[in-house]
């Protein structure tokens, strides 16, 4: 059996994401298909240490650039300089494979990304 | 202390293997199978996976059976490509209870322990099935090497199903004495039953209002073998909850377990009970081996973590978890609208406590991070801290004898019937309703099935279990006379009950 950081990234792979670990986060390049953002790439990232669960229990906090707003976010400073870490609950993993629930998830939170 | 030994399988592997080794013909087969160790701090278990049935060429059936030298090394060398061990069956056609070993069948598998443990790295472990009464016995081949390799024999052997079956190895766990304060219990499910279940190592995580009250009940019952896990300490809060709690117990800051100590002496009718009190978290890795010792483990923690570690190991080390719990529903002026218990049996082949929407999994990150205990999150979360976990004492009662009712089916399976499935009751109607909630088709637990000691790994240092530990350890002096001198009463009383 794969470890749990091997498997997300595995899995973030399987989505195209291009994972890469920096700075103690899993990064990933996501394309929001709603929203402010829709269509132009976005840099996202989790912490390694809140990837141990995975696939059993998703992260919960988003890391991304500090000009990436929110309109309402709780929000605190991040383990990578300049980037801040949103609380995010994934709702569930539904019928679906973890990583398909969780690329919806972060469509979700991209899409409530405002400028 | 030496290790003592355990077998674990569904009910999936044990007709699979008992449709090898059954034949109509009553002659004796082998069948090799797969198996995972799990590691707890006393026991190890194995925990048997796949079947690797026998071909024709793979044995000669003359009455009793010879296996080929062919067979183990195809057997050994898939083991080792599964990162598993092997194990090696035989039956005893019509016989009945735990089989001793026979000269032939030590000799038969003591010649290939060695060779196993060389391909596969684990022991060897051995079976016995008597097929007339479906008794498994086991043993490890776990003890030296070459001509002087030698077995540790399994305290028991676990089937898990719609009922949990256990075959018991009356030289390690003999069968208790039962005494005149049982009759009642005795009279209800027989001898046999009230033997088997008192020796079953139970777990109960968490003594609060439901754990204390499972706690003395499952101690009156008669088990000997019963561990209680709890790090908190008695508040004052808990007072309208916790039966067998006092203000006492507030003033010296006793740990639950203290109070679930002194309820289950009070309550015990065996014979010389071996109660263990853990103040660890299950989440630890202390708490989590502590738990994988265990045959049954009662969860009556409310916690997100808790319960997520509690439904991976109910799949991934075979042990399966009676788990509820109760929600109040009140309007905005506090009057209660409604209650809800549940209770369900967790375990492969029933959804997991994610599939039955009874643990979210959104929330396990959190609280593993001690998020859900920072005020700061909790104040940017929007989460008012005084909703939610609405609970009275004359409610836990019923979802304590909901669990203790799942408990019974799962074991005693009165009528024939086993584990009923997740049940759910409505106070406001009284309607007791069947959950068919189901297996999830992605579910990340069910995949986990006897993974053992490869499970996925959830424990780690838990915060808030620390902090409660310092509060308890770290007295001051007139609060360590005054837990000496509550000691020193308690201590009479238990003499007194004893005698």
């Amino acid at each position: 059996m794969e470890g749990p950081l091997q498997a997300f990234v595995h899995d973030m792979d399987g989505l195209g994401l291009c994972p890469r670990v920096e700075a103690g986060l899993v990064v990933c390049d996501v394309v929001p298909v709603v929203g402010d953002r829709a269509g132009s790439s976005l840099l996202l990232g989790v912490a390694v240490e809140e990837v141990s669960n995975w696939p059993l229990a998703p992260p919960h906090w988003i890391h991304l650039p500090a000009d990436v707003k929110f309109r309402a976010t709780n929000s605190e400073a991040s383990s990578k300089p300049g980037w801040l870490r949103h609380s995010r609950n994934c709702a569930g993993w539904g019928d679906a494979p973890a990583a398909v629930c969780w690329h919806a998830h972060l469509q979700a939170v991209l899409g409530e990304v405002v400028g | 202390m030496s290790r003592s030994f355990s077998v674990a399988m569904t009910e999936r592997t044990h007709r699979a293997l008992g449709a090898v080794l059954v034949r109509n013909d009553l002659q004796e087969d082998v069948c090799l199978v797969l198996y995972r160790a799990s590691t707890g701090a006393t026991r190890t278990t194995a925990l048997l996976t796949s079947a690797v049935p026998p071909a024709d060429a793979d044995r000669a059936v003359h009455g009793n059976a010879s296996v080929f030298g062919g067979y183990i090394l195809r057997g050994a060398e898939r083991a080792r490509d599964d990162g598993c061990g092997l194990m090696f069956a035989h039956s005893h056609p019509e016989a009945a209870d735990w089989q001793p070993m026979s000269g032939p069948d030590r000799e038969a598998e003591a010649s290939y322990a060695n060779l196993v443990r060389e391909i596969t790295g684990l022991p060897l472990v051995g079976m016995t099935l008597a097929t007339g009464d479906e008794t498994w016995s086991a043993r490890c081949w776990d003890v030296g090497a070459g001509s002087g390799v030698d077995c540790t024999h399994a305290e028991n052997v676990r089937v898990i199903g719609e009922q949990l079956c256990v075959s018991w190895n009356e030289d390690l766990c003999p069968s208790p004495m039962t005494s005149t304060k049982q009759e009642r219990t005795v009279s209800a499910w027989g001898d046999k039953c009230q033997s088997d279940l008192a020796r079953r190592r139970v777990l109960v995580v968490g003594a609060g209002s439901v754990g204390m009250d499972v706690v003395a009940r499952l101690a009156a019952s008669g088990i000997r073998r019963l561990t209680v896990m709890d790090f908190d300490i008695v508040e004052e809060k808990n007072l309208d909850r916790l039966i067998g709690a006092s203000q006492r117990d507030v003033r010296l800051f006793w740990p639950k377990i203290h109070v679930a100590c002194r309820l289950a002496l009070a309550s015990s009718t065996a014979e010389r009970p071996q109660f263990e009190f853990s103040n660890r978290s299950v989440c630890e890795p202390e708490g989590l081996s502590l738990a994988l010792d265990h045959d049954l483990i009662f969860s009556c923690v409310d916690r997100p973590w808790p319960r997520a570690v509690l439904n991976s190991l109910a799949f991934s080390d075979l042990i399966p978890v009676i788990d509820g719990g109760i929600a109040i529903d009140t309007n905005r002026r506090g009057r209660m609208l409604n209650a809800t218990w549940r209770s369900h049996v967790v375990r492969p082949g029933r959804p997991c406590l994610a599939c039955n929407r009874q643990l979210d999994l959104a929330l396990v990150t959190p609280d593993r991070q001690g998020d859900l205990d920072n005020p700061n999150y909790i104040a940017g979360a929007g989460i008012n801290p005084d909703t939610g976990g609405q609970n009275v004492s004359v409610l836990s009662a019923s979802v304590s004898a909901s669990l203790l009712a799942q408990y019974v089916s799962f074991s005693v399976a009165p009528g024939g019937i086993g584990d009923p499935g997740p049940i759910q009751y409505s106070l406001s109607s009284h309607f007791l309703e069947h959950r068919d909630d189901p297996i999830r088709p992605h579910c990340p637990v069910e995949p986990t099935e006897a993974a053992g000691d490869a499970r996925p790994d959830l424990s780690g240092v838990d915060p808030s279990a620390e902090e409660k530990r310092q509060i308890a350890t770290v007295v001051d002096r007139r609060t360590r006379a005054l837990r000496w001198a509550d000691n020193r009463v308690q201590a009479f009383t238990n003499w007194l009950d004893r005698r």
